[in-house]
């Protein structure tokens, strides 16, 4: 389990995380969501050893992870922007990953190549940004890590490879429990493998639950009322946000869809319904709770 | 409990050997060219006749010339390599998501920088061994010296050069700073001297540069010193490596440092890659020492264009304009070095504060120089505590006598007065524009060699006038008259000391042309002592030429006389040294003409002849 309690972490006064605190669950592919500059990097940057928190506690399996090489060797993390040296062609890099990480499995390395058509002696520096993304997925994977950090994974990856690398990935969940944390913009894509979300903003977890129970607990009701007024909502209805195209009213409202039906059925609607909202909506209405400049736009 | 440390990493050291292969075989490459070169001229006709004595000499040379420069070079080369990774997000975030701690990676790192380091020692050191085994001229002492110095010298300086990367966490910055940190106390120690020097009245700066140790290649070089000694029985010369303890010594720094850098490394933030200065605590430091070291260097350099050649009076600085050319200075430099730490231009708002301390400081350095609160320009020696002394002017010493000599009391009196003349002195440098009838100018030295071993030196610039010079006895110009114009002080100067051997005697005349070629007789033993007898009559006599308002405007000057003695030379590192005394020859020096004459030299009567000739 990765446990981050409480942390803060400044950068020349700016605090980049303040007071975060999230919990991925063994086994679970954690969904980290947020705009730019919430903080979703530096906290992973956090979990993977490089940075040090001014306060609060990073722990993998209980223990922290900072400095803490017996932790590190169950972590395989890619981040945005992965490293390589500068003149390194695929296998150089597969000899130093397999010198630092004991489980390195060569024998994936080898079944991979398949997957991966890039030739081991390519020179990294050489190949495009999707290709150099490839390998990265390649060499983390027959890491064979335990809990697996992806910063922005999928970017720069075709459809079909996005593809691949997410089978693959929930592959080795399935088959090892391996634990994910992905970051990642793209929240249709999150919304197709994560069962854990966490909604970042302003160095703050907003919210983390898994992805049925946050369903669950946003709904999207669409309402025709039968008069030319439109009724008044009750007051203690946590409504998000109102729109309505003609007499069809669509209503944002944080709570259980069957109670939130019965509650606006004494109100003698016309028509009504209950809609699921997508992980990309649910993002757009917590972030508007959060004065999140995007969302008239987006609206 | 998941807890482990980690240690030093195989993969992490081949990747480092391998990655940076250029740099470590192509320094490998031109180390090999020198037992190259020992081998081609052990091959060539001049071969046979290298012996292991050349071998050893040529070693030497080696260590104490070309190692020290080569190892400062090399060392920062292989740590920017080495700690590279520490400079960049990207891959600092990789090594430190690696399973391995800072200890491991530090451990691992340094072993790759020493073998890095070492290798091509190692490769050009092993290929002459091999060659001087084949030819049966393998000094091995010498040998095992080098070795240790090229140990010692790259403990150190890459001691040195990881403690600089660790400080930093800018790629450009590490070399900056290696380099500015190995020689920056002797440039503080120049800076502040020159700027002393133009402030204090005679001071001359530090005779020697006290704070060299901290400036290690040059304390290397003064120290680490290949020394010739001559045996004068075996009629033949040979070396000893001297100083090889002060290579010992800084290894010692240097491992020092090592475990500063480590420290330093446990507790740095990889968020700091990019930033010029790596650590919060640092970045005041930074700012004032650029700002200091800009306004010493940047304010003299404003204040020699700007004030100098149009506003200057007399030889001095002027405090105010000074201290304004040095803020301009400091600010700028300080302005620099918020805009590098901050690394945007936009940080004027929030320098002022730190501008208005620059300012401050260099008002009160200035204050503190010019006003001479430490009394340097008062500080006499006690006469318990001088050597010897000598005193120096219009391009000639005139006297230089051990401290218990007669002569040395009235060098201190003489100087007692010159320094109570202050005022006068400087009121006088201020009028110089205006040359005065009767007012000779010269620069007056006065050095003093004192029984700690340390060498005190004041210089001034000092006024003469006539009627001081012959009636005012209160006034420095009369007793420096009475001092350099004595008996006394005339045979002191051309007294060879006592332990002190004649070993030869020019005379460049100079009106000889058509009357005499041979320009350098051959002078027995006899002859040099019989004209050094006649030139100590001449002194004791006072007919050697006078000086300043005292000299004879009748005598009539015939040439110099140059003597030449053997003597030991507790401040050089030979046993003895040569030593020469320059004397004008005047037609009034007649016991010497006589002398030189009976040498072979013309005569007075056929020089003033020539003399008359020349100039009719």
């Amino acid at each position: 389990m990765i446990e981050v309690k409480n942390v803060v972490k400044s950068f020349d006064g700016f605090r980049a995380l303040d007071g975060a605190s999230l919990t991925v669950p063994d086994g679970a592919i954690y969904g980290l969501v947020g705009p730019n500059g919430a903080g979703k990097s530096t906290i992973i940057r956090h979990i993977t050893g490089i940075y040090r928190q001014d306060s609060g506690e990073v722990l993998v399996e209980g223990v922290p992870v900072y400095e803490n090489p017996a932790v590190k060797g169950l972590i395989a993390a890619i981040p945005d922007d992965w490293f390589y040296f500068p003149s390194a062609s695929v296998r150089d890099m597969m000899q130093f990953y397999r010198g630092f990480y004991p489980k390195f499995d060569m024998d994936r390395y080898q079944r991979f190549q398949e997957i991966f058509p890039i030739p081991e002696k390519s020179v990294i520096r050489r190949l495009s940004k999707g290709m150099q993304k490839q390998v990265a997925f390649w060499l983390t994977m027959c890491c064979r890590p335990k809990y697996l950090i992806l910063d922005e994974p999928v970017d720069g990856l075709d459809p079909v490879m996005r593809r691949q690398v997410w089978s693959l990935m929930m592959g080795d969940v399935e088959e090892y429990g391996t634990t994910v944390l992905v970051s990642s913009h793209n929240l249709r894509e999150l919304e197709d493998v994560c069962d854990h979300v966490g909604i970042m903003s302003k160095g703050k977890i907003l919210l983390e639950r898994s992805l049925s129970d946050l369903q669950e607990n946003i709904v999207k009701m669409q309402v025709v009322w039968s008069g030319e007024d439109t009724p008044a909502l009750p007051a203690e209805l946590n409504l998000l946000h109102t729109s309505h195209v003609g007499r069809v009213y669509t209503y944002i409202i944080r709570g259980n869809a069957e109670e939130l039906k019965h509650r606006l059925s004494a109100l003698s609607p016309l028509m009504m319904e209950a809609l699921p909202l997508s992980l990309e909506e649910i993002f757009i209405y917590e972030m508007g709770g959060e004065q999140y400049a995007v969302k008239e736009i987006v609206l | 409990m998941l807890s482990k440390r980690s240690s030093f990493n195989a993969t992490l050291f081949r990747k480092n050997l391998t990655r940076f292969w250029p740099l470590w075989g192509g320094a490998s490459l031109l180390g090999s060219l020198l037992p190259l070169y020992l081998l081609m001229t052990l091959l060539s006709p001049y071969g046979a006749h290298v012996t292991q004595r050349d071998i050893v000499i040529a070693l030497y040379s080696v260590s104490t010339v070309a190692l020290p420069a080569i190892t400062l070079v090399y060392a920062v080369l292989v740590a920017m390599t080495i700690w590279n990774y520490l400079y960049s997000a990207r891959s600092v975030g990789l090594m430190h998501t690696l399973p391995i701690d800072r200890r491991g990676l530090f451990l691992t790192n340094v072993l790759s920088g020493f073998a890095m380091l070492l290798l091509p020692y190692a490769i050009a050191g092993g290929l002459g061994i091999v060659i001087t085994l084949l030819f049966g001229i393998f000094p091995g002492l010498a040998v095992l010296q080098t070795v240790a110095a090229v140990v010692g010298l790259s403990a150190f300086y890459f001691g040195t050069a990881t403690f600089c990367a660790m400080i930093t966490g800018h790629l450009i910055a590490l070399p900056v700073f290696y380099f500015i940190g190995h020689f920056l106390a002797v440039a503080l120690e120049f800076l502040v001297a020159t700027f002393s020097t133009n402030f204090i009245f005679g001071y001359t700066g530090p005779s020697s540069l006290s704070l060299d140790f901290l400036s290690p290649t040059v304390y290397i070089y003064r120290r680490f010193i290949a020394e010739y000694h001559f045996d004068e029985a075996l009629m033949q010369g040979s070396y000893t490596l001297e100083g090889l303890w002060v290579v010992g010594v800084y290894a010692l720094v240097g491992l020092a440092l090592l475990l500063a850098a480590y420290a330093l490394y446990r507790v740095r933030r990889s968020e700091c890659a990019g930033d010029v200065v790596a650590y919060r605590c640092l970045k005041p430091i930074f700012r004032y020492g650029v700002a200091l070291c800009t306004a010493l260097t940047g304010g003299q350099l404003l204040y020699e264009i700007v004030w100098h050649p149009t506003f200057q009076t007399g030889n001095y600085y002027q405090m105010l304009p000074m201290a304004v050319c040095m803020i301009a200075a400091g600010l700028v430099g300080y302005f620099v070095a918020s805009m590098l730490l901050e690394k945007t231009p936009r940080v004027f708002r929030r320098s002022w504060p730190g501008m208005l301390t620059v300012a401050a400081m260099v008002v009160i350095l200035c204050g503190c120089v010019s006003f001479d609160l430490f009394h340097i320009a008062g500080r006499l020696p006690a006469g318990s505590d001088i050597e010897s002394v000598s005193l120096t002017a219009y391009g000639e010493t005139y006297v230089s006598v051990d401290g218990d000599d007669p002569l040395a009391e009235q060098v201190l009196a003489l100087h007692s007065r010159v320094i109570s003349s202050e005022s006068y002195v400087r009121s006088m440098d201020r009028r110089q524009g205006a040359p005065e009838r009767d007012t000779d100018y010269t620069t007056v030295t006065f050095r003093y060699v004192l029984s700690n071993g340390e060498t005190m030196i004041r210089r001034y610039y000092l006024p003469f006038t006539r009627e001081r010079w012959d009636t005012d006895s209160a006034s420095y110009d009369y007793a420096f008259n009475h001092l350099v114009n004595s008996g006394e002080a005339a045979l002191s100067r051309v007294t060879i000391p006592t332990d002190g051997e004649l070993t030869e005697i020019w005379a460049n005349l100079y009106y000889t042309e058509g009357i005499w070629e041979d320009l350098s007789p051959d002078l027995t033993n006899r002859e040099l002592e019989q004209i050094y007898q006649a030139l100590l009559k001449d002194a004791a006599a006072g007919n050697l030429p006078k000086v300043g308002f005292s000299a004879d405007p009748a005598e009539n000057y015939l040439g110099e006389l140059q003597l030449e003695y053997r003597a030991p030379d507790p401040e050089q590192a030979v046993d003895y040294n040569y030593h020469y005394c320059y004397v004008e020859l005047t037609d009034a020096m007649t016991h010497t003409l006589r002398a030189m004459e009976a040498a072979g030299y013309p005569s007075l009567e056929e020089l003033q002849a020539a003399m008359v000739a020349e100039l009719t």
